[in-house]
């Protein structure tokens, strides 16, 4: 070691007379070499005692910024941009109200980006069309249990929703898979082709929050039950997991379910269905019961729906289909399979 | 004069998750889309998403700033820089750049990127080259840079409060000569 470097700590740290000081800054001024690391070793001092100072909520938000990249680049990028050419999705093509003037810009036809636009714009007026109707249904025909796809599937009565292949001579057939639905005379309307998308979103509905929500898990299970869904993956990745551990024999399994079956419901909700699906693995493997077991099915070949992994779909949806026990799973997973049928 | 996206700064400081969702929901994909034009991955994306965020957080911590230019334009050309710092790494800044200067923002906010990246540069080279020390050193070091007087390091680490000194010094010193002889050195001497 350089003999000045215990003289460098005690200068910067104040140890020093006045006289001690006064000779060592003028040994400074005289060799550069010192003045430098005088220098450096102040800099680095200063850099790691900000860092350590504030360590404990820099976590918290590294943390943060840790869950929000994994929805926002691993996710979205492999399903969204990945698979498409990268000079065609130039989002800064998409308008946003308070983005500044931008300029060299791609202009041209329509490109990859638009047509993903378009299809999701379709899709959306589909959905809001599919929940307006829903909700100008007569109470009767609703309950809590009530998804699209009970609707789909109740042939004939013209008050619902209804699944139909090729029935509507007013309809126009594409694929062999159409969507149709009774007008207000009784007569059968194409609403729109079936496809993976829309099959998830006629039957994905994010099931209720536990009812006793005491423990670690409470805060996610409040946001969750706000639909505040990002968060509520925030909080469960946040909460202590030993003092789930500490908990009863039941209270854990619970937990420890809980903690990958909402998890898992909120990616779903957010359509960051990639990382849902470990979830639901984790889940199936951890359910405390039969119930849960059955709902973790059902939520992971929805999940499978939607990425087209339909072969892993049939899997689970077979498993709910001989399931005598759940008989509205078995029920909802019978219909469904019959309707991925009809997609090619 | 204060840009109304200082609350996202501000977000950033309280750790408020649905404020920062917001600057993801918005602004991500624009980085995204830069980076993969320019010779990057997604994760490479990720990455500068993730590191100018929380560089700006611990500006931020350190000497608060008014934002004077939408969020959008600071985070692009904050993340633009940042990216191209990394490209001059691999010497891959030589190639043609796509989309880089999208952004007009004014001398003030372009100050405070250059010290975000530079201040960001720099604790990265601290942190590689602490890597390159012992454990020893590191543990003793860090212990120090946590706050804690020197005597309580000693009864720690079980050592002399003579021969924690003598030992500190030794680490830094050994610092001090590996950040000296990096390539990177010149950025610290700024």
């Amino acid at each position: 070691m350089e003999p000045w470097f215990q003289k460098i700590e005690d200068y910067l740290n104040g140890q020093m007379s006045s006289n001690e000081q006064l000779l060592f800054e003028t040994e400074m001024a005289k060799n550069e070499a010192l003045a430098s690391a005088v220098t450096v070793y102040r800099q680095i001092e200063t850099d790691m005692r900000q860092g350590k100072k504030y360590g404990g909520d820099e976590n918290k938000l590294r943390q943060t910024i840790s869950n929000l990249n994994a929805l926002y680049f691993k996710n979205e990028t492999r399903q969204n941009i990945a698979n498409l050419p990268v000079k065609e999705t130039n989002p800064f093509k998409q308008t946003t109200p308070d983005a500044p003037p931008v300029k060299a810009l791609n202009q041209g036809k329509l490109n990859w980006g638009y047509k993903v636009a378009i299809a999701a714009g379709i899709t959306g007026v589909m959905a809001f069309g599919i929940t307006m109707y829903l909700k100008n249904k007569p109470a009767n025909s609703s309950s809590e249990e009530n998804t699209i796809t009970d609707t789909l599937n109740k042939k004939n009565k013209p008050d619902t929703f209804f699944f139909k292949q090729n029935s509507s001579k007013d309809a126009i057939v594409q694929n062999d898979t159409i969507i149709v639905r009774p007008d207000k005379n009784g007569k059968n309307i194409e609403v729109a082709n079936l496809t993976t998308a829309t099959l998830f979103a006629a039957n994905f509905k994010p099931d209720a929050a536990p009812v006793e929500k005491e423990g670690p898990l409470e805060k996610a299970f409040v946001l969750y039950e706000n639909k505040k869904y990002i968060e509520a993956i925030v909080a469960i990745n946040e909460a202590d997991i030993n003092i789930v551990t500490r908990g009863e024999e039941d209270e854990q399994k619970f937990s420890l379910f809980y903690t990958a079956y909402y998890k898992a419901l909120s990616y779903m909700a957010t359509d960051h269905i990639q990382s849902a699906i470990p979830e639901l693995k984790n889940a199936i493997v951890n359910s405390p019961d039969n119930t849960y077991l059955v709902k973790a099915r059902w939520y992971l070949s929805l999940a499978y729906i939607k990425t087209g992994e339909l072969k892993k779909a049939h899997v689970f949806l077979e498993q709910l289909a001989n399931n005598h026990t759940h008989s509205s799973y078995q029920t909802k997973a019978q219909q469904l399979k019959e309707q991925l049928k009809q997609i090619k | 004069m204060q840009h109304p996206d200082q609350k996202y700064l501000e977000a950033l400081l309280n750790n408020d998750t649905a404020l920062i969702e917001e600057v993801y929901r918005k602004y991500s994909g624009k980085i995204k889309w830069m980076v993969l034009q320019n010779n990057g991955k997604e994760t490479d994306a990720a990455d500068v998403f993730q590191e100018v965020l929380l560089s700006i957080y611990k500006k931020i911590q350190n000497e608060k700033f008014t934002l004077t230019c939408p969020l959008e334009a600071f985070l692009y050309t904050a993340c633009k820089n940042k990216w191209l710092n990394e490209l001059r790494k691999k010497k891959l800044d030589k190639v043609t750049m796509h989309h880089f200067d999208v952004y007009n923002i004014d001398e003030d906010s372009f100050k405070i990127i250059e010290e975000i990246n530079l201040q960001q540069a720099r604790r990265d080279l601290l942190a590689e080259k602490l890597r390159e020390l012992c454990e020893d050193c590191r543990q003793l070091l860090q212990l120090n840079w946590s706050g804690k007087p020197m005597e309580e390091v000693a009864t720690i680490l079980n050592i002399t409060y003579g021969y924690a000194r003598k030992k500190k010094c030794e680490c830094m010193a050994e610092l001090v000569t590996l950040v000296k002889h990096s390539a990177e050195f010149n950025l610290l001497k700024q």
